[in-house]
């Protein structure tokens, strides 16, 4: 019966997750193939601890945190694939952009060079913000404390307020 | 009573945004913003940072990196259930070590027997060797832990260690990962021999951790290091043998070693060496670069991408064995009109302020890695290089300010300043001028504005931060 009933509960998490959690690999710098591969894993591995009688308290924390181990093994291994620099001249190539005001498009090309600048682990931790996890679980997400995870935002923020307010 | 109170800085309006502040600190500040229009102006700049971000994660992050159009259905494999909950094997411990010694020598394994023995003469020779205190430090990712413990330990990572089922009583030691292999129910064991140590490495199919894997020194079979890795998370847990703690008397040190030199833990000495190497090249100052202690190694990682920055850091660490640098991204080849590093006077306002902040952050990122404690683990000479980068950073600042004064054509009058009290360390002034800045960079970009009062303000910030820097060049 508990078999079924975790099936059921990692396949729900699995299609409201997984391309929050591929891009997020992405993100770490996995290959695309990779970041499908690993983005799988996660939910087996979710599937497999269930099954071992382990207790899962936050959903998506724990996802995000299995997802980072992975990415930091795989990278490990192989060489990332680079985060795209050029993302700033990309956004006048998004359908999306083509609706932007012009107001707003400058906004997002501003935002997109000060991204850049950002170093991985303030990316990241902006990443995990932006998909909903607090503090400590972005601490607990990237193995760091939770006065790094601050300093990161606050220097983070720091940089987009000067690309926002420019 | 709000005009006294001090301006949060914007790294805490930022947790009160991300509602991180206790309830109380949430209030204060919130009583502060209601009688400081100043404050809820920046406080209103990091909302619209914020929310500029969530639109770029949702409309352009997201759509620039699509999922794959269909998913592949998940294939649940056959789990192995837990036949018993972790305290019931230790219990049964005692009696599961007879019992799998006899499994072991029954089967006939060779790679099983051959492990089983190495750790029984092992388990011997710690029985027989002469007691001695030890110290052994546990690390998961940046996060460190003492055996025995200490006051300062993080309970939180001495919970997940417990909750492995690896014994705790003398975690380092050949008894300790003999009573966990023993208790599994299956396993596989190999036994890789190296020069001055051999590696027994026990994988499981059932259980916590997958595998764990012990360093015994060849010279006496003496447990060096234990790497124990989860099987759900694929967390890993090292542990190593630390010669010295600060807590402790030093050992005295050994004329001639008795045995080959196995790497040891990186220490603080060891980051503040990356860290100063980097500074000589001013790759301090706001650059993606991340170093973290990494067991024996300092991990360096550096999303910098153009091609002549990266062979400047590659040269000013590649004295240091210990350093594992990498570099996330292909290069972008220099066409030559970057600069970095540039040490002369700014040449425009905005170039001052930017140079004003980022030497402000630097600084408290300092304060913060060397912590009194960390400093106490350091030697004289060692505190000195610590020092001198503190004096280099606070000159920097000063050269700012005075930067910025010349381009506002600002008289700064210093007597407008009450004196800041002489008892003020490095650490508690670099941890306040990020705010300072902050607030300089704001008066700054509301300059359109300017008024008398306005440049009261800013030279009075000025003033406050040019004092800073000066006490700075003598860090105490």
């Amino acid at each position: 019966m508990d078999q079924i009933r975790h099936q059921e509960q990692v396949t729900r998490a699995y299609t409201d997750a997984r391309d929050d959690v591929y891009r997020y690999l992405l993100l770490l710098g996995l290959t695309p193939p990779q970041a499908e591969e690993a983005a799988q894993e996660v939910f087996i591995r979710m599937y497999l601890a269930l099954e071992q009688g382990d207790a899962i308290q936050n959903e998506r924390g724990w996802i995000f945190r299995v997802a980072h181990n992975l990415a930091i093994d795989q990278r490990r291994r192989k060489e990332p694939l680079p985060i795209d620099p050029e993302m700033h001249l990309r956004l006048r190539d998004t359908a999306r952009g083509v609706e932007m005001d012009l107001i707003e498009r400058e906004r997002m090309e501003e935002l997109a060079a000060a991204w850049s600048t950002l170093s991985a682990q303030q990316r990241e931790c902006l990443h995990l913000r932006a998909e909903g996890l607090r503090y400590r679980e972005i601490a607990e997400t990237m193995g760091i404390s939770i006065s790094s995870v601050r300093e990161f935002l606050g220097r983070a923020v720091t940089r987009l307020k000067r690309a926002v307010h420019e | 009573m709000n005009s006294v109170a001090p301006h949060p800085d914007p790294d805490t309006l930022l947790r009160l945004i991300d509602e991180d502040l206790s309830p109380t600190e949430s209030l204060a500040i919130a009583n502060h913003l209601l009688g400081c229009g100043d404050c809820r102006d920046r406080m209103d700049a990091v909302r619209d940072a914020l929310d500029g971000y969530a639109r770029f994660h949702h409309d352009i992050l997201k759509p620039a990196q699509p999922a794959p159009p269909a998913w592949r259905p998940l294939q649940f494999p056959q789990a192995r259930r837990r036949t018993s909950r972790p305290a019931v094997w230790m219990l049964a411990a005692a009696a599961a070590i007879a019992a799998v010694v006899f499994i072991v020598s029954r089967t006939g394994n060779p790679s099983e027997v051959r492990a089983a023995e190495l750790l029984h003469k092992a388990a011997a020779a710690e029985k027989s060797a002469t007691p001695s205190k030890r110290h052994v430090q546990i690390r998961r990712r940046g996060r460190t832990l003492n055996w025995p413990a200490r006051p300062q330990d993080d309970p939180a990572l001495q919970a997940m260690f417990q909750s492995t089922g690896y014994p705790w009583r003398d975690p380092l030691s050949v008894s300790a990962y003999e009573q966990w292999r023993d208790a599994l129910p299956k396993k596989h064991s190999e036994v890789r021999v190296m020069p001055a140590v051999m590696v027994v490495h026990t994988s499981t199919p059932a259980g916590a951790l997958s595998d764990a894997a012990l360093t015994l020194r060849s010279a006496d079979l003496h447990a060096i290091a234990c790497t124990l890795r989860f099987r759900s998370s694929g967390d890993v847990i090292e542990m190593a043998e630390v010669q010295e703690q600060p807590d402790f008397p030093a050992l005295p040190p050994r004329a001639e070693p008795t045995i080959p030199h196995l790497p040891a833990l990186a220490t603080i000495a060891d980051e503040l060496h990356v860290i100063l190497a980097l500074h000589k090249i001013q790759a301090d100052l706001g650059e993606p670069i991340g170093v973290e202690r990494n067991g024996a190694h300092i991990e360096v990682e550096s999303a910098v991408l153009n091609s002549t920055r990266r062979d400047q850091i590659r040269e000013a660490l590649s004295g240091n064995p210990i350093v594992e640098l990498h570099f996330e991204g292909d290069p972008i080849i220099d066409d030559g009109t970057a600069q970095f590093a540039a040490a002369d006077m700014p040449v425009g306002l905005t170039d001052a302020v930017e140079r004003a902040v980022d030497r402000t952050y630097a600084l408290r990122a300092l304060a913060r890695r060397f912590s009194p404690a960390a400093e106490a683990q350091l030697s004289g000479t060692d505190v000195a290089l610590l020092k001198g980068i503190v004096r280099d950073h606070a000159a920097a600042l000063g050269d700012a300010v005075h930067a910025i004064r010349r381009i506002m054509a600002l008289d700064l009058d210093p007597s407008a300043l009450p004196e800041p009290p002489s008892t003020e360390t490095w650490r508690s002034i670099a941890e306040n001028v990020p705010a300072l800045a902050g607030q300089l960079d704001h008066a700054l970009n509301s300059k359109a504005a300017a008024t008398d009062a306005h440049d009261v303000q800013l030279s009075r910030l000025l003033l406050q931060l040019d004092h800073q820097a000066r006490v700075l060049r003598n860090p105490r």
